[in-house]
């Protein structure tokens, strides 16, 4: 029988963060395709009967919020937090030999292929590859997001005094980066399935690192921790 | 802070008062120009509604109302040069087919229209002579209105004009060379229009990229008469362009189709023209799912319609096609789909295509992957109960 550890991953804000996002993402994920694609079609013919559209796009945004919101905590976290992630996640150096490593191992499946991690540490393949996608999308999407909501966002219904500039410088750098609305909005939609992608490949990893790892992986979302073999 | 504007406020009539009277001695006095409105079956009163509505839509307080009726009259006596290029005229057919004219067509019929291709009596050898003798009469003081885009592969010999067969790039750059203002209408000379979209062979260009001027543009198409004569009676008033965004007047273009628009409702309530002619068409449902491009495009049409503020396309039960944003011919289709369906150039397919091809494959290679684990991880006795077996191996 081998020992195990009890390594401390995640700490508490990082597992509130996972867990609203998800909330979040899949609230956004299910109004967004909606918003594309309405299939729901009332012919009341009297508007003040039903507010679906209306319902479903508040939805949206208040999905993005707490997106946002939880993408400005993680952007504090990744210089600031408990594990600085900055130091970690780009492929410099021994990093990119770590992926390379790791991405071998998901193939071999040969432990002394996997990149000896530290305790506090996200493997780099997994922390390089996806999380930063995740994010940087998250990031895309939150401006992208934006320059299409602020031709409504004026100083009259933001909720905070001089949240139209917000909105419009914000949406500026969407229109630097994508060119017109048009683009925006197909980016904004085309980003939608990318993350859809990527967050699949996630929890696909995430479950097969708990069957082939034996370690409790998911439990670190969950309680934070996970098990280190001990060597 | 009233106070202020107050002061603001009272130097600017100052100087609109000083430029409108400098102007009325300029330009030699036209008579007419009122019969020729109740002719047309306006009043004074309803002259003066129309001021009061185009100051209102060139967002300018009620004081201005009465300068906006002076400034009106002034522009019919203020020489234009009315240009067009490569185009279907369809701008001028809009304006000089309206069945039940507003004031601001009338205005634009009546405009001093020295040069006119389409409207002038004279032609040939004759035309061209009006259009010099203007040009040497108003150095520097007459406005051209460019209608069209420029060809510029070959040298720009895809258009030639006139007697002298000049191509275009070489009569818009002699015109406006000393043209006071410079006001590109349309879609064409705004943007390119549908000649200049993808593969573009003759290598359209809008007015300001083919000559590298900076000229306000009315994108439309057709534009929309009350932008212009808008832009005019601006340009007459404060002796400058009003504030443009991307080149658009702001007072016309700084509203969202889809944020003005009267069927705003029924999409907010869900109700939508599911295909031309159901039930929701004929209650006047939203446009969106048969490919309303309001949500993506800047314009006036549902504050100031055409035909006296009668029509704008989503009035008429069409979506809005985007005709006002650029490249909306290569961008905005199919016009009588959703935006969704745009045929993405480089992948020759929609976004929804892509996005499910993705899907597809992230599930093809975690499958193949999740067998190989599977057999892999047996052979190394990772499914035992424990990890003893492999813990040997290592
Ligand atoms: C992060 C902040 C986000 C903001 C501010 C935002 C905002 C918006 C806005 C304003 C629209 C246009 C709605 C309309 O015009 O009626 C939209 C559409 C959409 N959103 Fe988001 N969104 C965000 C995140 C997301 C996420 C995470 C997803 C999905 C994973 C998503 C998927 C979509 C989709 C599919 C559409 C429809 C686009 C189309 O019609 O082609 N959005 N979003
Ligand atoms: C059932 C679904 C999910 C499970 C079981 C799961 C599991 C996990 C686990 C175990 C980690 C920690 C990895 C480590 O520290 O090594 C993690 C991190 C992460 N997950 Fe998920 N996840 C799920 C859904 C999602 C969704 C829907 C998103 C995105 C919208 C997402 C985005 C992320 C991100 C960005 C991180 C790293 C961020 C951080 O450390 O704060 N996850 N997830
Ligand atoms: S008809 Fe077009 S502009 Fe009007 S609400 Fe529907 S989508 Fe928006």
């Amino acid at each position: 029988m081998s020992e195990f550890k009890r390594v401390y991953r995640m700490n508490g804000l990082l597992r509130f963060n996972h867990w609203a996002m998800f909330v979040a993402f899949i609230a956004c994920a299910v109004t967004g395709f909606y918003i594309a694609h309405p299939f729901l079609v009332f012919e009341t013919g009297e508007v003040i009967d039903s507010y679906v559209m209306g319902y479903v796009r508040l939805i949206h945004y208040l999905g993005a919020i707490v997106l946002d919101v939880i993408l400005i905590i993680w952007i504090y976290l990744f210089f600031f937090g408990r594990h600085p992630y900055f130091k970690f996640i780009f492929p410099l150096r021994e990093r990119g030999k770590e992926a390379l490593q790791m991405l071998k191992h998901y193939f071999t499946l040969d432990m002394k292929d996997r990149p000896e991690s530290d305790e506090d540490r996200m493997d780099a393949l997994n922390a390089w590859g996806i999380f930063l996608f995740i994010i940087v999308f998250k990031a895309l999407m939150l401006i992208t997001g934006f320059a299409m909501l602020s031709p409504q966002i004026n100083a009259e219904n933001t909720a905070i005094p001089g949240g139209q500039y917000v909105f419009y410088y914000t949406g500026q750098i969407a229109y630097i980066i994508f060119g017109n609305l048009v683009n925006i909005r197909i980016a904004h939609h085309l980003i939608a399935w990318l993350m859809i992608f990527f967050v699949i490949i996630h929890i696909y990893i995430e479950i097969w690192r708990e069957v082939f790892w034996k370690e409790g992986d998911i439990s670190i979302v969950f309680s934070g921790h996970k098990f280190l073999k001990k060597k | 802070m009233e106070e202020k504007i107050k002061k603001e406020l009272k130097s600017l009539l100052k100087k609109c008062d000083a430029r409108l009277e400098e102007l009325e001695a300029e330009y030699p006095e036209r008579k007419g120009f009122m019969e020729w409105l109740s002719f047309s079956g306006i009043s004074r009163r309803g002259f003066l509604k129309w001021s009061a509505i185009m100051s209102a839509t060139m967002m300018l307080p009620p004081v201005f109302e009465q300068r906006v009726a002076r400034a009106a009259e002034i522009a019919s006596r203020i020489p234009v040069i009315w240009l067009h290029f490569a185009e279907c005229t369809g701008c001028t057919e809009s304006l000089l087919r309206s069945n039940n004219p507003g004031v601001a067509e009338i205005i634009l019929q009546y405009l001093s229209l020295d040069y006119h291709d389409t409207v002038m009596a004279p032609s040939g050898e004759s035309a061209e002579k009006s259009l010099k003798d203007t040009m040497a009469k108003y150095k520097g003081k007459y406005i051209c209105i460019c209608e069209g885009s420029i060809p510029t592969k070959m040298d720009g010999k895809f258009l030639r004009v006139g007697s002298k067969a000049v191509t275009g790039l070489e009569k818009a750059k002699e015109v406006t060379k000393d043209a006071a203002a410079v006001i590109s209408i349309g879609h064409c000379a705004s943007y390119g229009g549908p000649q200049a979209s993808y593969p573009n062979p003759t290598g359209s260009k809008s007015i300001n990229d083919a000559l590298g001027i900076n000229s306000v543009i009315i994108p439309g198409c057709p534009y929309n008469s009350a932008s212009l004569v808008g832009t005019i009676l601006y340009f007459i008033l404060f002796g400058k362009i009003p504030t443009t965004k991307g080149g658009r007047p702001l007072f016309a273009y700084g509203k969202r189709i889809h944020d003005t628009c009267p069927r705003r409702a029924h999409f907010d309530a869900g109700e939508f023209v599911r295909e031309w002619g159901d039930e929701g068409a004929k209650k006047g449902f939203c446009l969106y799912k048969v490919g309303c491009k309001g949500p993506l495009t800047y314009n006036n049409c549902n504050i100031q319609g055409w035909n006296d503020d009668i029509a704008s396309p989503i009035k008429a039960g069409h979506g809005c096609i985007g005709c006002s944003e650029p490249a909306f011919w290569d961008r905005m289709a199919p016009l009588e789909k959703p935006i969704e369906a745009r045929i993405l150039p480089g992948v020759e397919s929609t976004a929804d295509h892509v996005g499910w091809t993705l899907i597809g494959i992230s599930a093809v290679g975690m499958g193949v992957h999740a067998f190989y684990s599977y057999f892999k991880g047996k052979k190394k006795g990772y499914n035992k109960e424990c990890c003893s077996e492999h813990e040997k191996e290592e």
